[in-house]
């Protein structure tokens, strides 16, 4: 049984992404086609636009979680989404919880983000202040 | 006509997916509006942002050849400016993904789309070029798979060609270095354009 309700969780980790050095922004996750529909909900104005845009999953094997990230240049994408995976799998060790199958994919590159100071590894989010 | 207009489009072949269900058209509407007011669709869609960066830098380009072109006899050829865009809207399409190895199990990649986009970056650090297309041949999904990159480049009409394509070289190498695990064995860079005439201000960016 989850500790934690889905829809809180994963604002928690969309919020865990966002500071994550490096990180310039976070992107919906899914299908071209998926996407499509998104953007013509949002011209309807049926959609949430506060919706998560982390996608998590339960099936029998247990939790996916699936994010999509932009990255500041200066970081460097293959650190950047290292970064990202330990501070998600930080935060489900920190919850005590079942582990989780945690997907991470750079989708856009920011070139134009000045170059960053050298960062550390992330904390849980129960150890260490989130800026919104 | 101002400044920062853009030539109307021939048919890009587009399908709506390619831009997560916007246009070209409707990203440059949206830089004439300086991107107000937000548009939440638009950025947060990795394809739109990959074509917002290119398409900024362009108009760069574009302002100073209109300026170039009001002052010569005879006006500037655009077709480049066609074949540009072409490349940017292909090129944002997310494409396939390549994985990054992680030593903790996580599984982590980076899409094509992503990778073009920061090639294509890689003319902010050569003044005068201008990347078009660009082509990532070979398994990319495959960890180890020789890939090739291959990219079309609009040049300013009397910039050193061959020193500017070593300098795209090393750039693109330099990105690609940074930010994927490719084995990359060859950028093949085809210069497919001259832009005349030449503006006074390109040659200082």
């Amino acid at each position: 049984m989850s500790v934690v309700r889905d829809d809180e969780l994963v604002v928690r980790i969309e919020s865990i992404v966002s500071a994550t050095p490096g990180v310039s922004g976070v992107f919906r996750s899914g299908s071209a086609f998926g996407r499509v529909l998104d953007t013509a909900a949002r011209a309807l104005g049926v959609r949430d636009e506060e919706e998560s845009l982390v996608a998590l999953a339960r099936d029998d094997s247990g939790v996916s979680v699936d994010v999509s990230i932009g990255v500041s240049a200066g970081f460097g994408a293959r650190d950047t989404v290292r970064r990202v995976h330990e501070a998600i799998a930080a935060q489900f060790r920190h919850d005590g919880g079942e582990g989780a199958t945690v997907r991470v994919t750079v989708v856009h590159i920011d070139d134009a983000a000045p170059a960053p100071a050298a960062p550390a590894l992330s904390a849980p989010a129960g150890e260490r202040k989130v800026h919104d | 006509m101002n400044e920062h207009d853009i030539p109307p489009l021939p048919a890009l072949g587009l399908e709506p997916q390619d831009l997560d269900g916007h246009s070209i058209e409707e990203l440059s509407d949206y830089l004439d509006a300086n991107r107000t007011p937000r548009d939440p669709a638009i950025e947060e869609s990795a394809g739109c942002r990959i074509a917002l960066d290119a398409l900024e830098r362009l108009r760069g380009i574009s302002a100073q050849l209109l300026e170039a072109d009001a002052a010569a006899a005879t006006p500037v050829e655009d077709g480049w400016v066609h074949r540009v865009l072409s490349g940017i809207a292909l090129d944002a399409r997310a494409g396939r993904r390549i994985p990054i190895l992680d030593d903790a199990g996580g599984d982590l990649g980076v899409t094509e789309g992503a990778v073009r986009g920061v090639v294509r970056a890689a003319e902010r650090d050569v003044p005068g070029a201008l990347v078009g297309r660009c082509v990532l041949e070979g398994d990319v999904m495959s960890p180890g798979a020789p890939i090739t990159v291959k990219v079309e480049v609009s040049v300013a009409y009397g910039a050193p060609i061959p020193d500017l394509v070593t300098r795209l070289r090393d750039a693109i190498s330099t990105r690609l270095r940074a930010h994927t695990e490719l084995n990359v064995v060859g950028i093949d860079v085809l210069v497919q354009d001259l832009r005349r005439p030449n503006s006074p201000t390109e040659e200082t960016r």
